[in-house]
């Protein structure tokens, strides 16, 4: 009985001390995936030609939006201004930011040559958090290191911030708009975003 | 009809096929020099020069041996009998002639000298062209030596050229659709935007675009020159094996023992140095030629007539029919005067000038090194602190576009950013291609750009 005991506290402690059971692939191999359905879609000649560039740049969006956390990323960057905005002032600010984000990646993503390379360099881990580093060879041989700050969602892994060039998405974001915000209220920060947002 | 058409299409495809130029095999930097140094023009006249003052040697060398000379001839002659109990009286007269008196004379002469003594001047014309065999193999290194720079400079400046022109490409598609995502929000009233913002990025973009015809056109230019080097038809494409321009070749020796080991290897300083003991070796052989040559000489006269009854005088000989051989202990002496030192004086002048030309290249190539090393050391420290100011640059252009395209920055930050990094980034091309450029002055310099037998250039070959 006394070695049974031991044997389920033993198997208990042993769950609880290990890392959450994700069936999905790991970081790394999201990211992967991820960078490579991204390149299929660029490489596809139909939808290289101009007057398909919506259709591409919509395959993109669908492609990214299933990996970033957009959600999380716009609430990181408002940091405190967060929790004292009105959840209408929220959904408005999350949908501005995400189409934002989301369209200038896409526009960058848009410039791809056809001989670029993603290389992962290695995943850290961070608390309960990992962060996958890339580095992005572009057409003229310089590397770009993409670092993404990941957490699971489930069975999923999902970003909830990038760095480029080491410039944290979150952070910069986060400084800049309470820079702003010492001087505005939030109400004209959402016009500016607003403004910024691709004319419908 | 349809497999008619199918077969044209191939056939003229197969045609086309065969035409056009054969895909470039990519080109290293040693293929491109060990292929220049081989087949280059240049070269080739040096060479031919080699091979001139070798056959100069094996001429000098037959000054040794005997000289044969042989003269033998045929013509018409006349029969003669000669009066029984004289020694050259003859039946009838020389002016007495019939036909049946024609005959016909077969004969020669010969010699043969074998010079025995010369007072030094075989041997000093044999050694002056030794030392210009010599001076003209170091001749032919130079030669190579020249031209795996050129090619050297020529390659460098197309891998320059190749990746700022794929950077400003770049530059240009991201400035270009910035310009074009300005305009839309312009157009749809922006309040913090205005045609300044457009202007600007435009002017920004004209920049680029300069820099991008100007790298194109060197490009074409480098590739061109360097065909012409390797010995490429016009138009022949130019694949460089190199994917990226880097730093090559390492120094590992200091550049105090790389001066004082040039002056062992330089190429120039042998062919100075040989053509000046080259020159002292004709000035002994003009000097000798105050004294005479000693010889030995066999030589044989010999004619024949048939019909012609022989001469029995030892005081006349019948050209027409005889045979005298004869040897000799000979000495031939040209006495010239004041001639000869004059000529020994000009030839000892000449070697006087290259060696004080050596005395001046002995001079030159260290301060060569030193210079080379220099402009390494100084390109070494551009390309690092190029490389750390382009990471910054960077960072600032990707958090001056985040705020951009948020709308909180401007694009005065924008411009400000790009044209840093792409100042920047063009300083770390141009100190990268300076570096190897200085790299191969300073292979040249110390005399092992052909073979890179010291690692300098092209170095270890990228992976």
């Amino acid at each position: 009985m006394k070695r049974a005991m031991l044997v389920l506290v033993l198997l208990l402690v042993a769950a609880l001390a290990a890392p959450p059971l994700h069936a999905a692939s790991d970081p790394a191999t999201v990211i992967r995936t991820t960078v490579d359905q991204a390149f299929e879609v660029l490489r596809d000649p139909a939808l290289r030609k101009p007057e398909n560039r919506g259709q591409r740049l919509a395959k993109l969006r669908a492609i990214a939006d299933r990996v970033f956390d957009w959600e999380e990323m716009a609430q990181s960057s408002l940091g405190v201004t967060y929790r004292k905005i009105t959840d209408e002032e929220r959904k408005r600010f999350l949908a501005l930011f995400r189409d934002l984000i989301a369209e200038e990646y896409m526009d960058d993503l848009d410039r791809f040559v056809g001989d670029e390379k993603v290389l992962i360099a290695g995943v850290e881990q961070r608390d309960e958090q990992r962060l996958v580093k890339t580095v992005l060879v572009t057409h003229s041989r310089d590397r770009v290191p993409i670092d993404y700050l990941m957490h699971a969602e489930g069975d999923q892994w999902l970003v909830n911030d990038f760095s480029v060039e080491g410039v944290s998405l979150v952070n910069h974001y986060r400084k800049s708009f309470s820079r702003y915000l010492a001087n505005h209220t939030f109400e004209e920060l959402l016009e500016r975003l607003a403004a910024r947002a691709k004319p419908k | 009809m349809k497999s008619r058409r199918t077969s044209l299409v191939l056939v003229i495809g197969g045609l086309l096929a065969l035409a056009a130029p054969a895909q470039a095999e990519p080109l290293s930097r040693r293929r491109a020099i060990a292929q220049a140094v081989e087949q280059n023009p240049q070269v080739a006249a040096a060479r031919a020069r080699r091979a001139h003052a070798a056959a100069e040697k094996a001429e000098a060398d037959a000054a040794r041996w005997p000289e044969i000379t042989l003269e033998v001839g045929v013509g018409p002659s006349l029969r003669a009998e000669r009066v029984p109990g004289t020694a050259v009286e003859s039946t009838k007269s020389r002016y007495d002639l019939g036909a049946d008196d024609l005959s016909v004379v077969v004969g020669g002469r010969l010699s043969i000298v074998q010079p025995l003594y010369t007072f030094g001047k075989i041997d000093s014309f044999r050694a002056a062209a030794a030392h210009g065999i010599r001076a003209r193999d170091a001749q032919v290194t130079m030669t190579q030596a020249d031209v795996a720079l050129e090619v050297a400079r020529l390659y460098e400046s197309l891998l320059f050229a190749r990746d700022t022109a794929r950077f400003l490409e770049e530059l240009e598609s991201y400035v270009a659709r910035t310009i074009i995502a300005t305009e839309e929000r312009v157009k749809a009233g922006a309040a913090e935007l205005g045609e300044q913002d457009v202007l600007r990025m435009e002017a920004a973009l004209a920049g680029v675009r300069l820099g991008l015809q100007r790298a194109r056109a060197g490009r074409l230019q480098a590739a061109a020159a360097l065909a012409a080097y390797l010995g490429l038809g016009a138009g022949a494409t130019i694949e460089p094996a190199e994917d990226e321009l880097h730093a090559v070749g390492t120094v590992e020796v200091p550049a105090a023992r790389l001066a004082k080991d040039a002056l062992g290897r330089r190429p120039e300083l042998v062919a100075l140095d040989q053509g000046a003991r080259a020159y002292g070796s004709l000035a002994a052989a003009e000097e000798a030629a105050s004294y005479p040559d000693l010889f030995l000489m066999a030589f044989a006269s010999g004619a024949y007539t048939p019909g012609r009854d022989a001469v029995e005088s030892r005081y006349v000989v019948d050209p027409l029919l005889h045979f005298d051989p004869g040897i000799l202990l000979g000495l031939r002496w040209r006495i010239q005067g004041p001639t000869a030192s004059a000529r020994s004086e000009q030839r000892e002048a000449q070697a006087r000038e290259l060696r004080h030309l050596r005395s001046w290249a002995a001079a030159g190539a260290p301060a060569q090194v030193a210079a080379a090393h220099a402009d390494v050391e100084r390109a070494r420290r551009d390309i690092a602190e190029a490389s750390a100011a382009v990471v910054k640059a960077k960072r600032w252009t990707v958090q001056a576009n985040a705020d951009w395209v948020v709308g909180l920055g401007s694009s005065l930050a924008v411009v400000d950013s790009t044209r840093a990094y792409a100042e920047l980034r063009a300083a770390e091309l141009d100190a990268t291609f300076r570096h190897n450029v200085a790299m191969a002055e300073l292979a040249h310099a110390t005399g092992t750009i052909v073979g890179d037998t010291l690692g300098l250039y092209p170095g270890k070959e990228p992976r």
